[in-house]
């Protein structure tokens, strides 16, 4: 259910608990710009929504997708490989389930980043560039929101409890970018127990759920609140305001916050943690027909420090850690969440990608873990115009270095553009990913 | 190999959150780590006769691993997250009220599941330092550090017999996960297991004649039964979903290990017919 600060919207009549409710003006939804490009957009992309599954932290390719049997220990590590359902292609033991539906999905093998550290790295990543003068350009989600937005329901929506990144910050080109806050995601929180808390829509304390399905009270606190905001041009506000309650007002999109509207066994076989009912919830949500749904593994990259809720930058217990709680988690969870998809006859529509922004080294560290490495990394591409059981790209004898053909962030920008309908001259025009290549073997 | 024949297993938490590593710390009372919230794993402290709880170490807020005891019960160790990636190891004495802390050298090491000698006097570890990913055991006061492991590969999860004069562990040395046993100084290694899989979590029975593990062997995550020269393996019934987490229950009789069936992660207790 859809929590707007402390309480449901699902049962909003008579909820007497005070609403915290705070400017969502730094993170406003992602509309459309004008009707013209929206038009433009409406080519039949092969992708109805992206699906990104971000797996912040660096998770290592040589443990998981891309292992080196006859590397030496030093390299392999300690896991045995399995057969898939791929010809001559294996995975680590630590992925049966997704051993066994490679026919469904791609794999890449040759991704590679220009950054080491997470918040850069993660940046390009997401983005498809190094910084320039005005910043990052804006996320690969912030330019589907913007071309691809619905009238009821956000273009972009990120699923963390907070703004990803590392212990040192967010993410910088976790939005807009240089397109401004305008196109930022609207970000949702959802719990193991499948509870949605909505932070975006906390805009002022007093709010009650009642009162933000008033229009008239909406549009007078967020006008309130907007002195408060930067690059908030008044017709963005309105707009703003119509989203806001639209989105709160429409039953269907409550409904498809609504986790507890799904059969306990369908909840189950996701999992009862946060990453596996965010991966129902992103179902749930291109069902609907959300273009951009970014789901995120953690808040943080961390995974011990205090304040850190596992993330995959494994540099201390990397065998330990993938083998107890990644390897398995990812394994079950995305298998369902494919599954789900398959059966409901989402996946033809859906572009699911799942990635991190880059691999971990090979070469085994003197703590027996693995470092950062953005020299080669994997990616996996399903649905939405992809040919599954493909393995694009080839690293080489111990995962180091691509072998073949490096396939870029941009190049991973501009193949989820296009598959969304994006085309080459689209991204020409809004100067987005101008001249990257789209990775024709998945397509 | 067989399944060993179990009754219905009684399921002790309702909860469905995460649970890592549970160990009795008496016939009544049992301690494992719980994620608590998104970004703590606390340990909790259980009661078996009326299933309440309550936070082990309220005060910390920092993430709290593998909690072991001494047999006596007077002495607890677990591993506790630093300020960094670093797993420290601490010892704490709950009658004197003393604690000690063993730091890795390496500010990114870690120490992990620590396991107390018959007599409570030495805890044996895995640690992850600058020789690598081996086993080492300290005093309870977290001194006179001992190399137990020196071999390529990964050397973890160690469980000291309970007559103290032997420690099982698993090992990578030899490609993937195996189960090994070694005597307590290091010494006499014998490789127990020779599965294609993953074997791991070795937990010895109170009588010191048989070691539970967890496998991948036949797919997913399950806990089996071996005598101690590595013989008569037997999988604890056919449970859907993961189980793992294997720690005796005092009688020898029953496992206490943690479930994934359904999605949701609890401790089920099984009746061991073996």
């Amino acid at each position: 259910m859809l929590s707007v600060g402390t309480f449901t919207s699902r049962d909003c009549q008579g909820v007497s608990r005070r609403a915290f409710v705070r400017a969502a003006c730094a993170t406003p939804f992602a509309w459309p710009l004008s009707g013209a490009t929206a038009k433009a957009a409406e080519a039949a992309p092969k992708a109805r929504s992206v699906l990104l599954v971000w797996l912040g932290g660096g998770p290592s390719h040589v443990d998981l997708f891309d292992p080196k049997p006859k590397a030496p220990l030093e390299y392999r590590g300690p896991f045995a490989t399995i057969a898939t359902a791929t010809p001559s292609i294996r995975f680590t033991e630590l992925l049966p389930k997704l051993a066994a539906r490679s026919d469904r999905f791609s794999l890449i093998r040759s991704n590679v980043n220009f950054d080491g550290g997470h918040r850069p790295a993660g940046s390009i990543a997401l983005c498809g560039a190094v910084a320039g003068p005005a910043g990052y350009p804006p996320n690969f989600g912030s330019i589907v929101g913007r071309q691809r937005a619905s009238a009821a329901l956000p273009g972009f929506i990120s699923m963390a409890r907070g703004p990803i990144g590392d212990g040192d910050g967010p993410v910088l080109a976790f939005g807009g970018g240089a397109w401004g806050a305008g196109y930022d995601p609207f970000v949702v929180n959802c719990s193991e127990q499948g509870r949605v808390d909505a932070a975006e829509l906390k805009l002022l304390d007093g709010l009650t759920p009642a009162r933000l399905l008033d229009r008239q009270t909406v549009l007078r606190e967020l006008d309130r609140a907007r002195h408060a905001l930067d690059e908030a041009p008044p017709q963005r506000w309105r707009e703003l305001h119509e989203r806001a309650s639209a989105l709160l007002g429409s039953g269907a999109a409550q409904s498809a916050f609504d986790l507890s509207r799904e059969p306990d066994a369908v909840r189950d076989c996701y999992g009862h943690t946060s990453f596996g009912q965010s991966c129902l919830l992103a179902r749930r949500l291109v069902e609907v027909g959300v273009p951009y749904v970014q789901v995120n593994w953690s808040q943080y990259v961390e995974v011990f420090y205090p304040f850190s809720d596992y993330g995959w930058d494994t540099h201390a217990d990397n065998f330990g850690l993938l083998a107890d709680w990644h390897g398995p988690l990812l394994d079950g969870v995305f298998s369902t969440l494919l599954d789900d998809l398959d059966e409901r006859g989402l996946l033809k529509t859906t572009l699911v990608v799942c990635m991190g922004e880059f691999g971990r080294t090979p070469l085994i560290n003197s703590i027996g873990s693995r470092d950062h490495w953005h020299q080669c990394y994997f990616s996996l591409w399903a649905g939405g115009g992809v040919q599954p059981g493909r393995v694009i790209g080839e690293s080489d004898a111990h995962g180091e270095f691509p072998a073949t053909e490096p396939v870029t962030p941009a190049m991973v920008g501009a193949t989820m553009l296009e598959l969304a309908g994006i085309s080459s001259a689209q991204r020409a025009q809004l100067r987005v990913l101008e001249g990257a290549k789209v990775i024709d073997a998945l397509i | 190999m067989r399944s060993s024949s179990t009754t219905p297993a009684q399921r002790l938490t309702h909860d469905g959150q995460r649970k890592i590593a549970p160990a009795f710390i008496s016939a009544g009372e049992i301690a494992v780590a719980v994620h608590t919230s998104p970004n703590l794993v606390a340990i909790e402290r259980l009661w078996l006769g009326d299933g309440s709880r309550e936070r082990l170490h309220p005060t910390l807020s920092a993430h709290q691993f593998d909690p072991a005891f001494s047999r006596d019960g007077r002495f607890h160790a677990f591993c506790l997250s630093s300020t960094s990636p670093q797993l420290v190891l601490v010892i704490q004495d709950l009658v004197e009220k003393r604690e000690h802390v063993f730091r890795p050298r390496e500010a990114r090491a870690t120490a992990r599941c620590p396991t107390f000698s018959h007599d409570g006097s030495r805890v044996a570890f895995s640690m992850s330092d600058v020789s690598g990913h081996q086993i080492a055991s300290v005093n309870r006061e977290g001194g006179d550090l001992r190399l137990l492991t020196n071999s390529p590969g990964l050397n973890i999860s160690p469980a000291f017999s309970p007559d103290g004069r032997q420690i099982a562990f698993s090992s990578s040395r030899g490609g993937d996960f195996e189960i090994y046993l070694m005597d307590a100084d290091g010494g006499q290694i014998r490789q127990l297991t020779h599965s294609p899989g993953l074997d791991t979590r070795p937990a010895w029975s109170r009588d010191g004649e048989r070691i539970a593990f967890t496998s991948n062997r036949d797919g997913h995550y399950q806990i089996y039964v071996m005598n101690v020269d590595g013989s008569g393996t037997r999988r604890l019934g056919d449970q859907r979903g993961r189980l793992d987490y294997a720690s005796w229950y005092p009688d020898g009789e029953h496992l206490l290990a943690v479930s994934e069936a359904g999605g949701k992660s609890d401790l089920y207790l099984f009746d061991v017919l073996l």
